[in-house]
């Protein structure tokens, strides 16, 4: 591909980019052309004037700064890195893995993040405007990274052509002009928020707002101020301007991508605002792929360049310019049926499972949940089960409502699912963990089930009877139990990692079951040994073995894990308190 | 025969993993399937090879009685107990 993009055609005097840092008034291409040149000098001073090749992070919270940061950085025939957050673990790990040596940010300092050189985007000098930024098509521009739902975040690499032929091609499909603006309630750091977002204003001349508009409330107010045309988000955040009642009125356009968009939801939300909503199907990888208005019956249609066709087993096939130039045809993990003038998606393959020979879709089951009155929210985890049944789930909701408990939940959501598909494992939470992009983390969830069950009270331990076997030398003492998930004592011991102290093993585990078996050993004297070998978490199934001489008030125990001591030692018993009335 | 509910409480948290669920809170009168404790048919496939490994006691999905041993917790350590007396004989 040799064709190149001029990044700066149409921003060269007075068109009005987006709201000063105040709100006030708006900046104009001119201001951007010279912040853009502002922070090209700064990047060429880090890099010692000459042409480094090395890309660029840019972690900025600010739109408009980052789009200053992007273009100054293409400039310079720099790519730009854009973390899917800006925590110091995830940022250092980029800065291994693309060999980064400057950071580009808009944020306080960054403690702890190791990276030669800091560029602060919130006061850059003033430079000589830039007047011309043209890209060729093979050159490297962008690390995007995807949003982390099936496992941690995953790199992908664009060059120009396929990044900003998209833009183009969204700019013609969707006629964005400089009589449009955009509000978005997604940030711009994944690859559908820098196209919709910031792209698609600098190659249609379209104004955009800078803030992420997170709150429902933020939407409408925005709205009112600006006069949005176009709002941008996600399927979640289309179900929270409903559901708060806020879908911001006089809008003329919505555009939803990230996950397939509930028509009811969709027709709820026009009902509210009297927008069109459209939905975008694509992906980090795959960029767009096509788009339907969200009403009954509409297909799919790709857009302009991407072909598809459906493979054999019923799943999507897709050649797309916005893949890697000249890539073949791509297997995708979405079930399709082609129609007349386009296809109908039938949901993910990766998200139907098999359960003790029934097929559920994890897709379906959370779009049930969501529809039980009071939830406002939920996702489903696929977990490992056992041998015989492979797969199971795990479901959190949120809801303010009390009447929601596994057992209710459990119950009406068998009204739809097969009792073997249901989830078998609920939390109830007031607000799930999602991400700007309206996404669930999996390692967020999992620590919604790891936490312990906040939600119900915390439990007791009842330790059963214990075996006594007599020998010839002693006795032993045997008994088994499992700690309560949530056992009181896992309760701020520690936050997120819950573990059983020291001290409660004895006190509610190993002398309770010595005074069960022999109930004169009742008064610990001293401790002449105790070992603690391995943490115990909730859940853990416990095995304790402790043994006492005939006539002896000394007892050596055992507390096994799966076989594996987790603790052990020496306990000595006062006789004298024994033999005297209590 | 209480010594034996306690056990199957335990067999039953360990074997099906029940993770939010400890032998304490299982009520000997509570239905173990459907809307009692919740268990489906792969719980109740899964609890049989349990307790045959166990208490070498066989429980066939297949046996018209199946429903009511699995009834509650009581009805279990029951029908153990006397399968177990049965084959000490």
């Amino acid at each position: 591909m040799t064709r190149s993009f001029d990044l700066l055609a149409l921003h060269r005097d007075r068109e009005l980019l987006c709201p000063q840092d105040d709100g006030t008034g708006w900046l104009t291409a001119r201001d951007f052309r010279a912040d853009v040149g502002g922070v090209a000098a700064l990047i060429d001073a880090q890099s010692g004037g000459a042409r480094a090749k090395g890309p660029l992070i840019v972690a900025a919270t600010d739109r408009y700064r980052m789009l200053v940061a992007c273009v100054a950085a293409w400039s310079r025939g720099r790519a730009v890195v854009l973390p899917p957050n800006h925590k110091a673990g995830t940022l250092n790990e980029i800065v291994q893995e693309t060999a980064a040596t400057t950071l580009l940010t808009d944020a306080a300092p960054l403690d702890g993040v190791g990276v030669q050189h800091c560029i602060d985007l919130m006061s850059p000098p003033t430079g000589a405007p830039v007047t011309a930024c043209t890209v060729e098509g093979a050159t490297d521009v962008l690390v995007a990274y995807t949003s982390g739902t099936t496992g941690g975040h995953h790199a992908c690499r664009k060059t120009a052509f396929p990044l900003f032929g998209e833009a183009q091609v969204l700019v013609e499909t969707f006629a964005f002009d400089p009589h449009r603006t955009i509000g978005a309630t997604v940030p711009a750091h994944h690859l559908y928020g820098l196209l919709f977002t910031l792209l698609i204003p600098l190659f249609s001349g379209a104004r955009f707002i800078r803030p992420a508009l997170f709150q429902p409330a933020d939407v409408r107010l925005a709205q009112e101020r600006y006069e949005i045309t176009d709002l941008i988000t996600v399927p979640t955040h289309v179900r929270a301007l409903v559901s708060a009642g806020q879908a911001p009125l006089t809008l003329k356009r919505t555009l939803s991508s990230g996950a397939v968009l509930d028509i009811e939801v969709a027709e709820a939300f026009s009902a509210q605002s009297g927008s069109e909503v459209i939905d975008v199907l694509g992906s980090t990888e795959s960029g767009g792929i096509a788009y339907r208005r969200a009403t009954p019956g509409a297909v799919y249609v790709p857009f302009r360049g991407v072909s598809v066709a459906k493979s054999a087993e019923g799943q999507l096939l897709l050649r797309s310019p916005f893949l890697a130039p000249g890539a073949d045809w791509q297997l995708m993990e979405d079930r399709i049926e082609l129609v007349q003038g386009g296809f109908e998606h039938l949901g993910r393959t990766d998200g139907v499972l098999k359960i003790g020979g029934k097929r559920v879709a994890v897709q379906e089951l959370e779009a049930r949940a969501r529809r039980l009155p009071g939830v406002s929210d939920a996702a489903a985890l696929v977990q490992a089960s056992s041998e015989l049944r492979g797969t199971e789930l795990w479901l959190a909701i949120a809801t303010p409502d009390p009447r929601w408990t596994a057992g209710t939940l459990k119950g009406a959501l068998s009204e739809f699912f097969d009792a073997v598909v249901l989830p078998r494992r609920y939390r109830i939470v007031d607000e799930l963990p999602r991400d700007g992009l309206g996404k669930v983390q999996r390692h967020l969830l999992e620590r919604l089930f790891s936490d312990g069950d906040t939600q119900s009270p915390p439990a007791d331990l009842t330790l059963p009877e214990p075996i006594l076997e007599r020998g010839e030398q002693e006795e032993t003492l045997r008994s088994e139990f499992s700690i309560p998930r949530n056992w009181v004592f896992f309760q701020g011991h520690f936050p997120g990692e819950p573990i059983m102290p020291g001290v409660v093993q004895l006190s509610h585990i190993v002398l309770p079951s010595i005074k069960k078996a022999w109930s004169e050993l009742h008064a610990l004297d001293e401790v002449p040994q105790l070992k603690y070998k391995r943490p115990i978490r909730p859940g853990a199934r416990l095995a304790l073995r402790a043994r006492r001489p005939h006539g002896a008030w000394q007892v050596r125990f055992e507390l096994r894990e799966a076989g594996e001591i987790a603790s052990s030692g020496q306990l000595k018993f006062s006789e004298a308190a024994a033999k005297s009335p209590q | 025969m209480k010594e034996l509910e306690n056990e199957l409480a335990a067999l039953i948290v360990e074997a099906l993993a029940l993770h939010d669920v400890s032998p304490g809170d299982i009520d000997p009168d509570t239905p173990l399937f459907n809307d009692g404790l919740g268990l489906d048919s792969v719980d109740a496939l899964e609890l049989a090879m349990a307790i045959h490994k166990k208490y070498g006691v066989q429980i066939k999905a297949d046996d018209p009685g199946v429903r009511d041993t699995f009834r509650s917790l009581r009805h279990l350590a029951e029908h153990i107990e006397q399968r177990r007396e049965l084959e000490s004989v």
